[in-house]
């Protein structure tokens, strides 16, 4: 056991030497960090006139949905919306440096959102409408059955998701959680940097000792055979975890240190209106966290018994990113409902809102399990699979022709 | 102690790189001397385990050489010795020790003994990418003597050591051959003249004399007369029809 510690530790050390793998994380953090501070820095603009700073601005817009925190959105809250947006003498203009928009209907302007993203609507539908709180939870409703019949969900899954949704409470009630909703937001691009870093960090792994042709010092040695690979798997698989950990922990410090942690028992509905899950926002974020990090775990795997195989880590990289940019431009029609749901929940596209809270489940005869209770199981079990599959090929390469 | 070279053979295609090759080995020094393409490095690997033989076995005392029994008292300098750029002396032997499987305090004697050895304590903290072609060849030779092998091979170990070093090496593996078998490939003729207990001359992959050498002119003449006689003897080679 000493020596596969000792394994190990050379393992890392050898991953964390190459100078690509601080690129990349310190790139990763470059970005992060320049996000945040556009994010905060500079002057907002309307129709050509400087109106207010970031800052400011979102300073203000915090205060204001605050101050709604509590509020159930129903009839009342809807009629208090209207009245304030109804206070702006025009309507049709650039209505949003006006004094009454600031004054009256600024504050309501997240519930204004929220009415127009579950209606589907857009602003001057919602300029227009006639608040009726039943119609908006009606609406979603249909729209969430009309989204059903698109994604060819069967009869037992409709079932299914209709009793989740009648464990809903209504009518929702408004509560800060902007910290959570932009932390959910921004999983999709730290997932595409994870899976990024691991396959560029990784790809060496085992690629490396053919190119440097240590391979054969590995090869001929007593523990080189069965140990190494292990040591290399386990050293690969940590450093993906903890880039994941590391990765998360930077985007919490930045999310929640500028929008607050308030919000943790808000339901995910405020962020995906149409999904019926009862969870909440907090909850909502450990099961991405968790799932990041497990689909790093896989993807580290999967580059490092490719590029063993291929004996070629660009090769590998080519396969993964191959993979990521095929996620984003190939759509595959949903009525071809497993080949869409198997594309979809693959590890190089799974990282997104959109498929982590897919409506698809994985069961029948009354049992259903949802994406991201399924997904993590596959992973595992394909993980297994892929490791004792490259084990057989790391074990039977053979040195020759050079 | 017994290593035995059993009808070893490696086929590719339409080309047989090691032909139907036997040898019994004890302890000693041994050359094995080739031209260029003759096959030697084939063999060092298919003895080393790193490639699988078409054909044939290689055992030492009874133990396959696709065991970890076998590979635990191996010890072997491959002829382009890779190594790890970004690795301290002292780190990479320490590496190749825990690969070897040895207890981490014999690992730290054994490194230190190395590395004074082969003369690169002064610089066992500098990174290998700043070593030069002899100090790393002297790095690939401490290598494989880390776990004490029983069966050490070597494929053209002199490479890029200056003359005192060759001198140097010889003596060691003068040393190391009183106890272990000792096979070394090469196609410098006197890396081996006065140390080899014997010769094994290869050439399009067959054993064309193996055994003790006399010669007035030295190995080197013999060596050469022994290549100019097969030439002679086989005017197809062993490439087989199509």
């Amino acid at each position: 056991m000493s020596h596969m510690g000792t394994l190990y530790r050379y393992e890392i050390k050898k991953i964390l030497c190459k100078k690509l793998v601080w690129v990349a994380f310190f790139a990763f953090l470059a970005l992060l960090l320049a996000q945040e501070i556009l994010s905060e820095t500079g002057t907002y603009y309307v129709a050509g006139k400087a109106v207010d700073t970031y800052h400011h601005r979102n300073v203000v817009e915090r205060g204001y949905k605050k101050a709604l925190s509590g509020r159930a959105i129903d009839q009342e809250l809807l009629d208090e919306m209207a009245e304030g947006f109804a206070k702006i003498p025009d309507k049709t203009g650039v209505y949003g440096i006006t004094e009454e928009y600031e004054k009256y209907a600024r504050p309501y302007a997240c519930i204004f959102n929220l009415v127009r993203d579950w209606m589907d609507m857009r602003e001057q539908e919602v300029l227009e409408w006639e608040p009726d709180e039943r119609q908006l939870y009606a609406v979603r409703e249909k729209r969430m059955e009309a989204a059903w019949e698109e994604q060819f969900l069967s009869d037992g899954e409709k079932e299914f998701w209709q009793e989740k949704n009648g464990a809903l409470v209504l009518p929702a009630v408004w509560e800060y959680s902007d910290g959570y909703i932009v932390y959910l937001l921004h999983f999709g691009e730290l997932g595409m940097w994870v899976i990024l870093f691991v396959s560029v960090s990784l790809s060496g792994v085992f690629a490396g000792e053919h190119t440097k042709r240590t391979d054969q010092l590995l090869l001929t040695s007593a523990k080189g055979k069965d140990m190494v690979y292990w040591a290399k798997i386990l050293a690969g698989s940590s450093v993906a975890i903890v880039y994941s950990l590391v990765a998360l922990a930077i985007e919490l410090l930045f999310t929640f240190g500028r929008n607050g942690v308030e919000g943790f028992g808000v339901e995910i509905q405020f962020v995906l209106p149409l999904y019926p899950y009862p969870l909440t926002l907090g909850k909502a974020c450990l099961i991405v966290g968790g799932i990041l990090c497990l689909t790093s775990v896989l993807m580290s795997i999967i580059v490092m018994v490719v590029s063993e195989r291929l004996k070629s880590g660009i090769a590998a990289l080519a396969i993964v990113f191959g993979f990521v940019i095929a996620g984003m431009l190939v759509f595959i029609p949903r009525q071809y409902r497993v080949l869409a749901q198997i594309w979809d929940w693959l590890p190089t596209a799974f990282l997104s809102l959109r498929n982590v809270f897919d409506v698809r489940t994985f069961g029948g005869f009354g049992h259903y399990l949802v994406s991201w209770q399924v997904v993590p199981i596959f992973y595992g079990i394909c993980g297994v699979g892929i490791v004792f599959l490259g084990k057989r090929v790391y074990r039977n390469y053979q040195v020759s022709g050079r | 102690m017994e290593l035995v070279i059993d009808r070893l053979t490696k086929q590719y295609k339409n080309k047989i790189a090691v032909d139907r090759v036997c040898t019994v080995l004890h302890p000693g020094v041994y050359g094995l001397l080739g031209e260029n393409g003759a096959g030697k490095t084939t063999l060092m690997r298919m003895v080393c385990g790193i490639l699988r033989p078409t054909g044939g076995t290689v055992t030492l005392d009874g133990i396959d050489v696709e065991e970890e029994a076998y590979r635990a008292v191996l010890g072997y300098l491959p002829q382009d010795f890779g190594y790890y750029p970004e690795f301290s002396a002292t780190d990479f032997l320490l590496y190749i020790a825990a690969l070897k499987g040895l207890a981490k305090q014999e690992a730290k004697n054994k490194t230190q003994e190395l590395l004074e050895f082969v003369g690169l304590q002064e610089v066992r903290r500098k990174k290998i990418r700043t070593f030069s072609g002899g100090m790393k060849q002297r790095l690939g030779i401490a290598q494989a003597l880390l776990n004490e092998p029983q069966l050490l091979l070597l494929d053209e170990p002199t490479a890029g050591l200056d003359p005192k070093e060759r001198v140097r090496f010889r003596k060691l593996i003068e040393a190391v051959g009183k106890k272990s078998i000792v096979l070394l490939s090469t196609h410098i003729v006197s890396d081996i003249e006065h140390i080899a207990d014997g010769v094994m001359i290869m050439k399009k992959g067959r054993f064309v004399y193996q055994g003790q050498w006399e010669e007035e002119g030295g190995l080197e003449e013999f060596y050469l007369k022994k290549i100019e006689e097969e030439r002679e003897n086989e005017p197809y080679g062993n490439t087989l029809p199509l």
